[in-house]
């Protein structure tokens, strides 16, 4: 009697839900479980719901080589050029095609893949030195050894105004390179074949190693790129199958949006890789299904991957029932931003008073509930380090972010310090929310209105697809729009830099494509995340980090969300390997069986 | 059953029908109204419809206390504990007869406060259809000429606009700030009554035009203009009375139709905002989760079924009784 089980054990966790609800909003006693923890585990033991009995995304020594990968997914790729690639779907191909000078092993490990081993920072921090190893060949029908040069010219292309990189002014202050704008960078030089010498303005040296991991730093060929880089935007992340691979396989065919063919670089060997098996023959990928369909189908086959995360209805097919087809792993974390540029928000009492009101826990179960996150009371999320530091769990502890379920007392008293006696807000602003129409974007604007109507606020929803809802809303800062409930922020690398620095510091916001979404720009902010960034003393550099998280929590620039989990399901037999750090599919590491 | 044009010209109409409407008036003995009356009330049906019609429109008005006394939550409580592990609704139970929603919301109470969206917009919205169709159409027959034909041409227009389409522009153009047209159409029910006006008003002006073009010829219409009667008096006083049977049977049909429009256009997301319940708006949330969440789709469904079924039967029996040639 398998489902009379099954149902009992949901009215179990359901009470247990309440119950844990009901401690966490009445008493301020933190929960244990979280300090020091950065497995996927800790978030979800305290809901009554099981990980054990998961699909195991670890790679193993039965995995077999041959066969043909079978993937598919909701999202299209948006691109496929190393220089431009940002974005979770697009990894999975471009780490399977190209060679950066590091990566991480599916368990987030750096370890040198195109270099030799690991880079020469000088004592000042400010100049790196990497050898790359010199027996790496470019794929048919290039066929030459792969230069330091090649390396050079990707890092000239990602200043290259045509190629539209989007971390590249964060992560690497080369000397020159701000202004190099598509020439040679002043700041790398390549005395031979297989040395590559970086100058930094400042000491940056720890935090850029670990930028070396982005497809950002796998080489590019000048002979095949030069041409199209030249056009606006650059013709190499056009036609992809027509790139030159340093990867274990090469695209075949492409089609935008629909299908990708992956095939075997023969050039490529796993012996001078070190890191990636490459079991597969081939990987096919069909991109573009509704998700609910996809989710469902991959569940019932054999040999398929899904790529991107099933919706909560499916997620909960597969945890009763096709359990060790189901992963769930830490992905980094949402939250709804408070403009702090702008009436109403710029009044900091009135931001404390909105998160104080705030159902956090409505966000989880809009997401799928305890299995894929917990509610976030600060900005570094569980897989982050410093974490700990940062008060895990509990955080800081300051009063507008301790009540997952909302306090309107303590919602009153801010509103009353934001100069609203009565604790409703009477002003004449009509707060603009803007967010995804895909689910469950309606659900969590609805959410946020609902705790700013309690407050009294009039307020308008504007639904639109998520890449518009970036590009055109909230990464627009002239737009000014009040709330984004639906952004949410993955770290490049496992570091607080890659969390923080680039949503919160003043610096990095930019007319468009903002992500500094809060457009926080607090001197005090600022300064706690430049200094940390600076230290390269790993406890010091957490410490420093936390402090800085602390005064991003103090300025109350969002609503903290939740720290999510991903939840990917596979095909019975296919043996999907997860990548920690990006939290979907590594092909390189997934075979067939 | 669909009308032509002509079987709505009653033997009755020919002669003067008047409906005394002010409560002093005196009802004669057998005056039209009376007949109608008569008539309808033998109609089972019809009275069966017209009483759901009537109790929805009372649920609607006294929505939030019909809510009270059902004993369920308000329509925007988000009841977290009303959903399970994994987010997802809870069905029917005896604290949400008809289940929740993926917010954890009573539909029992959001398809009742449905009701009132339902119903504001359709009335509204017919009546400005049939106001601007009236007017249109009296002018278009009653002048003739090149009055007729702009105004019939731009009926055509009209009829021929993708106004599906319109209504999806429109609602993105006028959701964000102070809506659009310097504010009068500003997002939510605005524009819904607005785009559903502009795309049924031809209609009834297409039927008026019919009508007047051949009552203008009627002998008692020539009389009262060689007595010196001016236009708009003849529009008034000889015409629009004749013109009361054939209006009143086509917004009955107009109206379930347009009950249906405001369910289309809040299913694309183009109406009410949100957190207000509409009808169409909720089939639409259901359809992602209608195999694991049936409720959710099937109580705002049955209520939208009902409520278009209920005016298309009382729209027929209204056209019976009223037009009698054309009988059962």
């Amino acid at each position: 009697m398998r489902p009379f089980r099954l149902t009992l054990t949901l009215v179990a966790a359901i009470a247990l839900v309440i119950a844990v609800a009901a401690c966490g909003s009445s008493g301020s006693s933190s929960s244990s479980t979280a300090a020091g923890s950065s497995s996927s585990g800790t978030s979800s033991s305290s809901s009554g719901l099981s990980l054990a009995g998961l699909a195991d995304t670890k790679q193993s020594s039965t995995q077999k080589m041959g066969g043909t990968l079978h993937v598919i997914s909701n999202e299209g790729w948006e691109h496929l050029d190393p220089g431009a690639s940002y974005f979770q779907i697009d990894y999975l191909v471009v780490n399977a095609v190209q060679t950066p000078l590091y990566m991480f092993t599916p368990q987030s490990k750096i370890v040198p893949v195109l270099a030799s081993g690991p880079p020469q920072i000088s004592s000042d921090g400010k100049t790196v030195t990497i050898h790359i190893k010199p027996n790496f060949k470019w794929s048919p029908p290039l066929n030459r050894a792969i230069t330091s040069k090649d390396v050079a010219y990707a890092f000239q292309r990602d200043f290259n105004p045509n190629v539209q990189n989007g971390y590249a002014a964060g992560y690497y202050p080369i000397v020159g390179a701000a202004k190099a704008a598509g020439k040679p960078i002043p700041g790398i030089s390549t005395p031979n074949n297989t040395t590559i010498v970086f100058h930094l303005t400042q000491d940056f040296g720890a935090t850029f190693y670990q930028a070396l991991t982005l497809p950002g730093s796998a080489p590019v060929p000048p002979e095949i790129a030069t041409a199209d880089d030249k056009s606006s935007p650059s013709k190499y992340d056009q036609n992809p199958t027509k790139q030159a691979f340093s990867g274990p396989y090469m695209i075949q065919s492409y089609s935008a949006g629909r299908n990708i063919t992956l095939v075997r670089n023969p050039n490529w060997s796993h012996q001078v890789d070190g890191l990636r098996p490459a079991y597969a023959d081939k990987i096919v990928w069909n991109a573009g299904a509704d998700a609910t369909v996809a989710a469902r189908q991959t569940l019932a086959s054999t040999d398929l991957l899904m790529a991107d995360g099933p919706p909560a209805a499916v997620l909960k097919t597969a945890y009763e029932s096709k359990k060790s087809q189901l992963s769930v792993s830490p992905l980094g974390t949402y939250y709804a931003s408070l403009n702090t540029s702008v009436p109403p928000f710029n009044n900091i009492n009135l931001r404390k008073a909105v998160i104080a009101a705030q159902n956090r826990e409505a966000y989880l179960l809009a997401r799928g509930g305890k299995l894929v996150g917990q509610v976030a009371t600060h900005f570094i999320y569980p897989e982050v380090p410093g974490y700990a530091q940062a008060g895990g769990a509990a955080g800081f502890g300051q009063d507008y972010v301790s009540h997952p379920t909302g306090d309107m007392a303590v919602a009153t008293k801010y509103m009353k310090l934001a100069g609203y006696p009565s604790g409703k807000y009477t002003g004449s602003a009509n707060v603009l929310i803007v967010g995804s129409n895909s689910d469950p974007g309606p659900q969590e604007m609805q959410i946020v209105q609902n705790g700013l109507q309690a407050l009294g606020f009039k307020t308008t929803i504007k639904a639109v697809p998520q890449q518009t809802m970036y590009s055109k809303f909230c990464g627009y800062v002239k737009a000014h729009i009040n709330v984004c409930p639906t952004a949410g922020w993955i770290e490049d690398f496992p570091d607080p830099y890659a969390a923080l620095y680039v949503p919160f510091s003043g610096k990095t916001i930019v007319p468009i494509n903002n992500v500094n979404w809060a457009v926080l720009n607090d001197p005090k902010v600022n300064n706690a995340l430049d200094s940390a960034a600076a230290i390269s003393n790993p406890s010091q550099r957490l410490a420093a980090f936390a402090q800085a998280d602390k005064a991003i929590v103090d300025d109350a620039p969002a609503i903290p969300e939740i720290w999510s989990s991903n939840a990917l399901v596979k095909g019975t037999q296919v043996h999907g390997v997860l990548d920690v750090w990006n939290d979907d599919w590594d092909l390189s590491f997934s075979s067939t069986s | 059953m669909s009308i032509g044009a002509s079987e709505l010209v009653a033997e009755e109409a020919a002669a003067p029908f008047s409906i005394e409407l002010s409560p002093g008036g005196e009802i004669a003995a057998r005056s039209p109204l009376q007949l109608f009356w008569r008539r309808f009330r033998s109609d089972r049906v019809a009275m069966v419809s017209l009483g759901f019609i009537v109790v929805l429109i009372f649920v609607a008005i006294f929505a939030p206390l019909v809510v009270k006394l059902v004993g369920v939550s308000g329509p925007n409580t988000q009841n977290l504990n009303s959903l399970d592990a994994f987010g997802q609704p809870l069905g029917p139970s005896s604290a949400h007869p008809f289940g929740v929603d993926e917010l954890g919301r009573d539909i029992l109470a959001r398809t009742i406060y449905g009701a009132r969206i339902s119903l504001e917009v359709a009335f509204i919205a017919t009546g400005i259809a049939v106001l601007v169709g009236t007017v249109v159409g009296t002018a278009a027959g009653y002048f003739r000429g090149w009055v007729d034909s702009l105004l019939a041409r731009l009926m055509d227009i009209v009829l021929a606009f993708p106004i599906l389409l319109l209504a999806i522009g429109l609602a993105s153009a006028c959701s964000l700030g102070k809506g659009c047209l310097g504010g009068l159409i500003t997002p939510g029910v605005p524009t819904l009554i607005v785009v559903i006006a502009l795309s049924s008003w031809p209609y009834i002006g297409r039927i008026v035009r019919g009508q007047v073009l051949s009552l203008r010829e009627k002998e008692f219409i020539d009389a009262a203009r060689s007595l010196g009667a001016s236009d708009a008096r003849i529009m008034r006083k000889e015409i629009l009375p004749n013109l009361v049977a054939p209006i009143i049977v086509y917004t009955s049909l107009v109206l379930p139709t347009n009950v249906l429009y405001e369910a289309a256009l809040s299913f694309l997301g183009v109406g009410v905002q949100p957190p207000t319940a509409s009808w169409g708006q909720m089939i639409a949330s259901a359809s992602g989760i209608f195999d694991t969440a049936w409720w959710y789709m099937l109580f705002p469904g049955l209520a939208l079924v009902l409520t278009v079924l209920a005016f298309n039967l009382v729209g027929d029996g209204l056209q019976d009784a009223l037009n009698p040639k054309t009988g059962r």
